[in-house]
């Protein structure tokens, strides 16, 4: 045996051993580290954004609201001036509107202020009122003349510009927009009242272009006046004759078939969803080889393709989910926006061969991925590794910044479609990639684009109006790679169910 | 020049100063460690690169309760046999099986050898009897550790062990013999 002489010589001589490293070896060392945690700069970004999509919101909701005031400016300087026009012509206030089924025309009091135009048909004469320009020309004063209209009181007009008479004893309220754009009018009826949308012949070819809007409140009135404007959905079938017995006729309720969000509200409140998920190649997978561009398949490369895809082709769906908190704004009857901030939780299967516990990595075009351990990939011709191979369950943890359009379908508005763009940060991920060079799989956190958009759509339904709770189905893909494309085009899709709360009735 | 603590807390906090400086410290002295146990510098240099890489990212599991230079050699010695073990160039001299005990050389040399002299022949055995040599005669490795690091039996690695050295002593003799030679001509 040895006495251990030579190993202490030897270790000695090897203890002073030193060389000199390459120059540009620390560059290449620089390379592979970690760079500083930049989550709080992502945070400020991600506020940045929230903050751009609700500045972005409010600018829209900001454009709609001028272009409605406007319209409503048209139909007041409309009205005054027609009012003053027709003053002229005729200042005795005429109820000639025939209306059988009420007989309200014939309880409306005559007042100096009320005014008899033409009507529709240049046949009937149907009663209006003038009012004073100052004060009609808020928008808001809209409404409360409105509101005058369901206080029969005199007493509760005053200050309103409103010509106190006009609703007297449960009168008929007629306003009498430029000729060539509508005629509203409203009606009194045992405190109920109700607006009809009158279109005009030069603007629409039949004279019974009516909408009737049933109000019930003030706010319902102010909705429905914007909502309802020229493009007013008819209802010819319930009026009762041709003759502008307009007021008589049933009316559709307004606040039944409104956008089921206030155009005037801000909703925001929790959003929930869950469902699966799963990562796909590129969804089209072409070749371009001899010259001609051939579609082999959908779902990324067959098998026999480029082994860097064959340790995805086994890929699973699984479970997802997130929570968030959601920001909405309608912009008009049908259209609303929604922006959000919230977590996400996407997950797949994949079937891999024996996991071994020893470090591993290798380059890929200048980018190190290196891990504590790896898997063998599964092979599909030898039984033998088949036994030992095992379903992996990788992980992916996003924040997401949604901005989504929703449209309404439908008359009762109940029913959206709903698209939009998503910024997402991928917090962390155990997912594996896979390399044909060293035969492995691996999970390394360089692999991984952290900057991830998504493109998605859906449809949803919202509950009653008061609280509109909505729920649907919104399915994802994900429109860069999560996997950097230096390895292998890998996409993230998802259908999820969702249910977004508002917090505020 | 930051002081110990204060450089592992800088590293810690991924500040790039300090790990520089922790680099630069032990740069020189590692790649000795990782040159020893492969066929040439570039490859010493991506053990290094690749071990100092896992240095800085397990930082934080350094307790402290021992020399943060025998902890970085520890992590240059097991990426090197992770380097060997999956590269292909090595695979070929990493075969274990079917070693049968030759004869030992029980009278050490007398080490007239510099250290590149010695380290050149090291480098010159076969991957396998390198790697063995290196753990256990400069590492201090047991050959019970050994086993459990490669996957082989005690009885493998002791055997490995024995012909490594007596190859080396053989070679060193040889060279010290040639020298002297050359010195008298």
């Amino acid at each position: 045996m040895y006495n251990g002489e030579f190993e202490k010589q030897v270790q000695e001589k090897m203890e002073g051993l030193k060389m000199a490293p390459s120059a540009n070896l620390w560059d290449r060392i620089e390379q592979d580290l970690p760079r500083k945690p930049r989550r709080r700069k992502m945070v400020v970004l991600l506020l940045l954004l929230l903050l751009g999509g609700c500045g972005l919101i409010w600018m829209l909701s900001q454009v709609l609201d001028k272009r409605a005031d406007g319209l409503s400016s048209t139909v007041q300087s409309g009205n005054t001036a027609d009012a003053v026009k027709h003053n002229n012509e005729s200042a005795v206030f005429q109820p000639q509107v025939k209306n059988d089924s009420t007989g309200q025309a014939d309880n409306v009091q005559e007042n100096t202020a009320v005014q008899t135009h033409r009507g529709i048909d240049n046949k009937t004469s149907i009663p209006f009122v003038a009012a004073d320009k100052q004060a009609e020309a808020d928008k808001h004063k809209i409404a409360a003349a409105i509101t005058s209209g369901v206080n029969t009181a005199p007493g509760n007009l005053s200050g309103q510009g409103i010509q106190p008479s006009a609703t007297a004893s449960n009168g008929i309220h007629d306003e009498r927009a430029n000729s060539n754009t509508l005629l509203k009018q409203r009606v009194s009826n045992k405190g109920r009242t109700k607006i009809s949308v009158i279109q005009q012949p030069s603007v629409y070819d039949d004279p019974m272009n009516i909408t009737a809007v049933d109000v019930l409140s003030p706010a319902d009135a102010f909705s429905a006046e914007l909502l309802y404007g020229p493009r007013a959905s008819i209802n010819k079938n319930l009026l009762p004759s041709k003759n502008l017995a307009v007021h008589s006729a049933e009316v559709i309720a307004a606040s039944k078939n409104a956008n089921r969000h206030d155009r005037k509200k801000w909703y925001y409140g929790f959003t929930l969803s869950g469902g699966l998920s799963k990562q796909v190649s590129n969804p089209l997978y072409f070749s371009s080889g001899n010259g001609q561009v051939a579609f082999l398949g959908i779902g990324g490369p067959p098998p026999s393709a480029d082994s860097s895809g064959v340790g995805q082709q086994n890929a699973k769906p699984s479970a997802a989910f997130g929570a968030g908190f959601y920001i909405l704004k309608p912009v008009n009857k049908r259209w609303s926006i929604q922006a959000g901030l919230s977590y996400e939780y996407l997950s797949y299967t994949s079937r891999v061969g024996r996991r071994i516990d020893s470090a591993a990595g290798y380059y890929v075009n200048g980018v190190q991925l290196y891990a504590g351990n790896y898997f063998q990939p599964v092979s599909f011709f030898s039984n033998a590794q088949v036994v030992s191979s095992q379903n992996y369950m990788n992980r992916l943890h996003l924040l997401r910044l949604p901005f989504e359009v929703q449209y309404s379908l439908g008359k009762k508005r109940q029913w959206s479609l709903l698209g939009g763009i998503s910024a997402g940060y991928l917090l962390g991920s155990n997912a594996l990639v896979y390399n044909s060079s060293p035969q492995l799989y691996l999970s390394s956190p360089e692999a991984f684009n952290k900057l991830l958009f998504s493109l998605h759509t859906g449809i949803s339904y919202t509950s009653q109006k008061r609280y509109p709770v909505s729920a649907g189905l919104r399915l994802s893909y994900g429109a860069n790679s999560f996997i950097k494309k230096t390895i292998n085009d890998q996409h993230l899709v998802s259908s999820q169910l969702f249910l977004n709360i508002p917090l505020k009735r | 020049m930051k002081a110990p603590d204060q450089l592992i807390q800088g590293c810690l906090r991924q500040d790039r100063a300090s790990q520089k400086q922790l680099y630069s410290e032990f740069a020189e002295l590692m790649l000795g460690v990782c040159y020893r146990y492969t066929k040439s510098v570039a490859d010493a240099e991506d053990v290094m690169q690749e071990a100092f890489v896992k240095v800085f990212k397990n930082l934080h599991q350094y307790k402290g309760d021992g020399e943060l230079g025998a902890w970085i050699r520890r992590i240059m010695v097991n990426t090197a046999l992770n380097y060997l073990k999956r590269n292909s160039k090595y695979q070929g001299d990493l075969s274990f099986d079917n070693v049968s005990l030759h004869p030992v050389a029980d009278d050490d040399p007398q080490m007239l050898l510099d250290t590149r002299e010695l380290v050149s022949l090291l480098r010159q055995l076969p991957a396998g009897y390198q790697l063995i040599f290196n753990l256990h005669a400069i590492e201090g490795y047991t050959h019970v550790e050994i086993g459990q690091l490669l996957g082989i039996s005690e009885s493998t690695s002791r055997s490995q062990y024995s012909r490594a050295r007596a190859l080396l002593i053989t070679w060193i003799k040889k060279n010290y013999s040639d020298n002297k030679l050359q010195s008298y001509v």
